[in-house]
């Protein structure tokens, strides 16, 4: 056997001597092993194996929650040894990285109550978390009125949608929950009309009081919010306030260990007015106390949207910086306070969004840089070391139609997806990077562009996507195949 | 520049080479030996992917990792080859077209649609032997036949692909 496929087989075992096809098969197939490319084996490739590795041995990563994994196998990786009939045993994993094997030391995670002012604890406007008379009960299917909003895990095969569904009052939020990764739904809670967010579109502020996303740690913690906050501690059945500083909860993710969320005061029209507060508590307290650090609100907050990678939580704020004021930029939660963790600016003053990539450890920036046409242009950045350096991926800029809304999700470091939408006249529209954001195209199989274009993309882990409609259906899409092709999985009327 | 972490942990080993040094040896020729048989470079690196994180995964266990690899990787390629032809067929049954032919077959052909005319349980032979220029005896050993069947296999195949070539040359 030649060590190189590539190269020739200038004999044939499998054939006779006198066998007058063995020679024209064998040529034939000599040729196209020479034909055939050496692809790329660059370093994003070594990372994408060992993470796929990580994934197998863990089938399920919370969102962004893969770093510790993939360091761990890193490690098994440096010790398995193969060899021509060795019989070596299954060689124990390796040590695990320190923090300066995997890029520049982070800062210490959980921010203490010394390290930063100590606000005046407010709550959300009490709400009973019974269940409005002439609902359908806890475990009754999923009414067909049901409109996903949010969707979320929670733990291997937990699924939980946050929506909407007709009732008494009008609109109603409610929970919906899948125990078998969608293939199956049930009715986990109703909330109150109080709670519902009038005219808003998934993705969207929700204004004060209202109920309009979902984020759960396990099977059984879980938070929904979007100005208020609620926590539950037995799988949505029933809910609590879940008091908090700083005013209406605008954003809120954990990774499974603690909950970090972003409030602002005086929120109306889906723009709040003051500072950002930035809390950080673990998920096992039924409030948050510990402010991190505040964020200047310039002129508006829109959205201070949180993503978690590695055990450290980022923050990139949405705001219409104050005359003169440049843009706030992304910040990493830290010990001490909030760290800038991505480029200064666009240099067009418009918001940076940070990107964690759901397995491994970078991180991405996009920023609005220009467009025409009912386009706009984004510059794409990345990191390999937690914010420290950035580094401009060149190539073909990514254009999304300029509908509103935008969303971004990054699978691993080499895979990433956008998407735009909101507005019923122009759509939307989503496009897919497999070479870490240097090219955009469709993916292979896009799902149908709904009237209103895309509200959310998401990645839990793995290869897998999901994405929300700006429509408020009673489905949402997933793909499993890293963003390629896509499925509609329904979870009104189950 | 290969990633600093794994080159430092991929250090050499007296008995045989790391995950990381197969990779190095390996990785591009399988990732482009396979976006060939398929067609698509992206599920060639996505298959070589796969190939490597299942090489991980065992840990240091396989005895000819350079075959193993490749056959995993040809199993991919067949399950690909499988999946495509059901929801071929369904296409067809919805009096979808199935696809377009992008070139002139009757004057060239690619191992892809060379080894896509045989029968399924012929294809792991022919791709393994001849086309990844494995011996009879490491295709036997990796898919679970004796030398004689496999050899059979190729025999058999080999007039099917004759037939097909002789008609092209």
């Amino acid at each position: 056997m030649s060590d190189d496929p590539r190269g020739g087989a200038p004999r044939d075992p499998a054939a006779t001597p006198a066998d007058p096809d063995a020679a024209l098969v064998r040529d034939f197939f000599a040729r196209e092993r020479t034909a055939a490319p050496t692809l790329d084996a660059d370093p994003a490739r070594w990372r994408e194996i060992v993470e796929t590795s990580a994934r197998s041995r863990r089938p399920w990563l919370r969102y962004a929650a893969g770093a510790a994994a993939a360091a761990v196998v890193l490690g098994a990786v440096g010790v398995a040894t193969f060899g021509r009939g060795s019989t070596a045993p299954p060689a124990p994993a390796g040590p695990v990285l320190s923090s300066s094997d995997v890029g520049s030391s982070p800062p210490s995670r959980r921010p203490t109550s010394s390290s930063v002012p100590t606000p005046t604890l407010s709550t959300s406007r009490p709400m009973s978390p019974s269940v409005p008379p002439s609902l359908p009960p806890s475990g009754a299917p999923v009414p067909a009125s049901f409109a996903v909003r949010s969707l979320t895990t929670g733990a291997p095969g937990h699924l939980f949608a946050l929506g909407t569904v007709a009732c008494p009052g009008g609109q109603c939020p409610a929970l919906a929950g899948s125990s078998d990764n969608g293939a199956s739904w049930s009715l986990r809670h109703t909330f109150p009309a109080s709670t519902a967010a009038p005219g808003s579109i998934p993705g969207r502020l929700g204004g004060a009081g209202t109920l309009t996303q979902v984020r759960f740690a396990s099977a059984s913690v879980g938070w929904a919010f979007g100005g208020a906050a609620m926590r539950t501690t037995d799988g949505g059945a029933t809910w609590q306030d879940y008091p908090h500083p700083g005013g209406e909860v605008i954003g809120l993710e954990t990774d499974g260990t603690d909950v970090v969320l972003t409030a602002a005061p005086g929120c109306t029209g889906g723009t709040c007015h003051g500072a950002i507060s930035v809390v950080r508590a673990p998920v096992t307290a039924a409030s948050a106390t510990d402010v991190a650090g505040t964020i200047d609100g310039g002129s508006g907050v829109q959205d201070a949207p949180i993503s978690w990678q590695g055990g450290q939580a980022f923050v990139s704020p949405v705001v219409v910086p104050a005359a003169g004021r440049p843009a706030p930029t992304p910040v990493v939660v830290a010990t001490d306070g909030l760290h800038r963790a991505a480029p200064t600016s666009c240099g067009t003053g418009q918001a940076v969004r940070l990107v964690t990539a759901a397995a491994g450890t970078t991180l991405f920036t996009v920023c609005p840089s220009g467009g025409a046409a009912g386009q706009i242009g984004y510059a794409v950045q990345s990191s390999g070391d937690g914010g420290t350096t950035w580094r401009p991926i060149p190539g073909q800029p990514l254009l999304l139609v300029n509908a509103g809304t935008t969303s971004f999700a990054a699978a691993d470091a080499r895979t990433l997806l956008a998407v735009s939408g909101g507005s019923p006249d122009v759509h939307g529209s989503m496009s897919l990077s497999r070479d870490g954001g240097a090219t955009w195209r469709q993916p292979r199989s896009a799902p149908p562009l709904p009237d209103h274009g895309w509200a959310w993309v998401g990645a839990p882990g793995g290869a897998t996507f999901y994405a929300l409609s700006g429509d408020g259906s009673g489905a949402y899409w997933k793909s499993i195949d890293r963003g390629e092709t896509w499925s509609q999985v329904v979870v009104a009327g189950h | 520049m290969r990633d600093p972490r794994a080159s430092r942990e991929a250090g050499a080993h007296e008995t045989g080479a790391t995950v990381s040094e197969l990779f190095d040896a390996h990785y591009g020729r399988l990732a482009g030996w396979t976006a060939r048989l398929v067609g698509d470079t992206e599920l060639g690196h996505d298959f070589a992917t796969e190939a490597f994180a299942r090489l991980v995964r065992e840990g240091g266990t396989v005895h000819e990792p350079r075959a193993w690899l490749y056959t995993v990787t040809a199993n991919l390629v067949r399950d690909h080859w499988r999946k495509r032809s059901r929801e071929g067929a369904a296409y067809g049954r919805l009096g979808t077209p199935s696809g377009s032919v992008d070139r002139d077959s009757a004057t060239v052909l690619t191992v892809r649609e060379v080894v896509l005319a045989l029968p399924d349980a012929l294809r792991l032979p022919v791709i393994l032997h001849y086309y990844a220029d494995l011996p009879v005896a490491a295709v036997a050993e990796r898919l679970g036949k004796s030398e004689g069947a496999i050899k059979r296999d190729l025999f058999d195949a080999r007039r099917r692909m004759a037939a097909q070539l002789e008609d092209v040359r």
